[in-house]
């Protein structure tokens, strides 16, 4: 065999990393700025907040999942009494930026502006400081999650080079962040986010047929299950959060819970784990 | 139209060929956004496949007992020398897929030869052999191209899209000894797959497919090649392929295909070879039939 598991608890089959992105009207308001005057595409957004945020954190409950919720600092700013559910319900909080900007746009220290903003906005709604990071859509560089690092951050979600958490060198110090990778095909909002103007997505491709995606999470459950793996899956309310896709994923939760050993663990307890468990 | 005739009676042939094109594309990508040499995402997706990809199809192509063709960019071998050496050492071929990518229509006849003496030299340094098959990268290759391939030697190329068998490539109106093992977009689990936000793969940011909807393609497909008993040469990427739950549908085209006793699985240089042999070109030189002892 050429191809190698990671190193799991006792007893677990694979790791399941089951993530929430935040995005709101700010995912919206990354694509144009103009959609702030566009009550409708704001709306999409909002929706995500108010009606599948809750909906989401029942299904969470049911199956005894606790997640990590990657939120925006405008977001922290906008629901402060959403963000703090999510903390009394047991879940954890992360930082996605500040307005779901594009972070390889910026210098060295507008990202720390931004990022330095989002973290008090997300301690100022829910009393606790963010302890993970994920760059929102678009690029990022290694000084972006250098910067996070400095402002208290341990682990990070960004990239897709890997199907195992890995530790990685932010600076030329040597200092380090755990990598918890993601593949976009375990993300709701690619196959199902739409709108006409700002156009998402910009070839306007139909929204994907629902039991087709549930066929692509539950291979890549299967794949990572079966090879040892850290399954990352992305969710954003504002498409996981209808009624229908509400029950698809309700589905998909069933579905994992099915099988033995399956380790879910946030952010925080992947990077104690992993930090004791190095494997070099 | 008559029909092919394979080794052993065999009824058709199938390639496996994957394209290691790692972080290049992605690096060529985004070449013109801002802080292009500092972006990390991008290029993490291509970097899945050398950094973990290849391991799985490698686990996927002994399990089945197929050996595979792996096109390789020079950069990406460069970068990845054991990753290039794990997979020759399995048995599997190596040919040469440029040096970063690059777009041959776009370079002199000077830049594409340099280009793939550069890429020829950096594979035979990590394997100890020169690729006899070369694939061109993204879009066209120049119309100089198969004749700096033929000068140099190449056994073939597996670049057109033009036919579902080889063929003797034609040089100044005559065949040459370039064989050319075609294959076809939708073959191709890049076009089928690939998928990006930022920048947006494809370009106008269409929908994740089905992976079994892809894997009902491939495997009709296949089908049609074996009906009509032509060469199907399946283009894959490890980045795409590999990932764990596309991997399970690749094993489904894997049991497919070998669950046909009489279809022949072969590399890209066994294919060139065999059709030199049972097909001469039409228009061999007397001292070519002497060299292969055939006079």
């Amino acid at each position: 065999m050429y191809a190698k598991g990671m190193k799991l608890p006792e007893g677990k089959k694979c790791a399941a990393f089951i993530t929430v992105n935040l995005s709101a009207e700010f995912f919206w308001l990354s694509l144009d700025k103009k959609a702030a005057d566009m009550p409708k595409t704001l709306s999409l957004g909002q929706y995500g907040m108010t009606h599948g945020l809750p909906r989401l954190l029942d299904l969470l409950d049911e199956f005894h999942i606790k997640a990590t919720f990657f939120v925006p600092g405008r977001t922290a700013e906008t629901y402060p009494e959403a963000v703090r559910e999510v903390v009394d319900r047991g879940h954890e909080v992360a930082c996605h930026g500040y307005e779901y900007e594009n972070f390889s746009l910026f210098d060295y220290e507008e990202q720390q502006e931004r990022i330095r903003k989002a973290v008090e906005a997300i301690e100022n709604a829910c009393g606790k400081k963010p302890e993970g990071f994920r760059a929102p859509m678009g690029d990022l560089m290694l000084e972006t999650l250098n910067i996070a690092r400095k402002e208290g951050m341990v682990y990070s979600s960004d990239l897709f080079d890997d199907d195992r958490p890995y530790f990685m060198k932010v600076n030329e110090n040597g200092d380090e962040m755990l990598q918890i990778p993601m593949q976009w095909a375990n993300f709701d909002l690619p196959y199902f986010a739409f709108n006409y103007r700002p156009a998402f997505p910009a070839g306007q491709g139909r929204i994907a047929n629902y039991s087709n995606v549930l066929s692509n999470w539950k291979d890549e459950f299967t794949g990572h299950y079966y090879h040892n793996l850290c399954y990352t899956m992305q969710l954003d309310p504002q498409t996981t959060g209808s009624p229908g896709r509400t029950a698809l994923l309700k589905e998909f939760l069933q579905f994992m819970t099915g099988h033995e050993g399956v380790w879910f663990a946030t952010g925080r307890e992947l990077y104690d784990y992993c930090i004791k468990n190095r494997v070099e | 139209m008559e029909k092919v005739k394979w080794p052993e009676g065999k009824k058709s042939a199938v390639m496996f060929s994957f394209d290691l094109d790692g972080d290049v594309i992605w690096r060529n990508m985004s070449s013109d956004e801002p802080n292009a040499e500092k972006l990390i995402r991008a290029r993490s997706i291509g970097q899945y496949g050398p950094n973990r990809c290849v391991d799985m199809i490698l686990d996927l192509m002994d399990k089945y007992g197929v050996k595979a063709t792996f096109y390789v960019p020079g950069f990406v071998a460069e970068h990845n020398p054991d990753v290039i050496r794990r997979i020759a050492d399995a048995g599997h071929e190596i040919g040469n897929h440029g040096y970063t990518h690059e777009r041959f229509v776009e370079k002199t006849v000077e830049e594409q030869r340099e280009i793939i003496e550069k890429t020829q030299r950096i594979i035979k340094e990590i394997t100890g052999k020169e690729p006899a098959g070369f694939r061109t990268p993204s879009g066209d290759w120049h119309v100089r191209t198969p004749y700096i391939l033929s000068e140099m030697g190449f056994s073939y190329s597996s670049s057109m899209r033009g036919d579902d068998k080889p063929y003797y490539t034609v040089l100044d109106g005559e065949e040459s000894d370039l064989v050319e093992i075609p294959s076809k977009w939708e073959l191709d689990d890049y076009v089928a797959q690939a998928y990006s936000v930022y920048p947006a793969e494809p370009s106008g940011l269409d929908r994740i497919s089905c992976y079994r909807n892809v894997q009902d393609n491939d495997i009709r497909e296949f089908r049609g090649y074996y009906d009509m008993g032509l060469c199907i040469s399946f283009l894959m990427h490890p980045q795409i392929s590999g990932a764990p739950g596309r991997n399970l549908v690749l094993e489904e085209v894997l049991k497919e295909v070998t669950s046909h006793k009489d279809v022949w699985v072969a590399t890209g240089s066994e294919i060139a070879e065999y059709w030199k042999k049972a097909y001469p070109r039409k228009n061999r030189t007397n001292d070519e039939n002497v060299e292969r002892g055939e006079v």
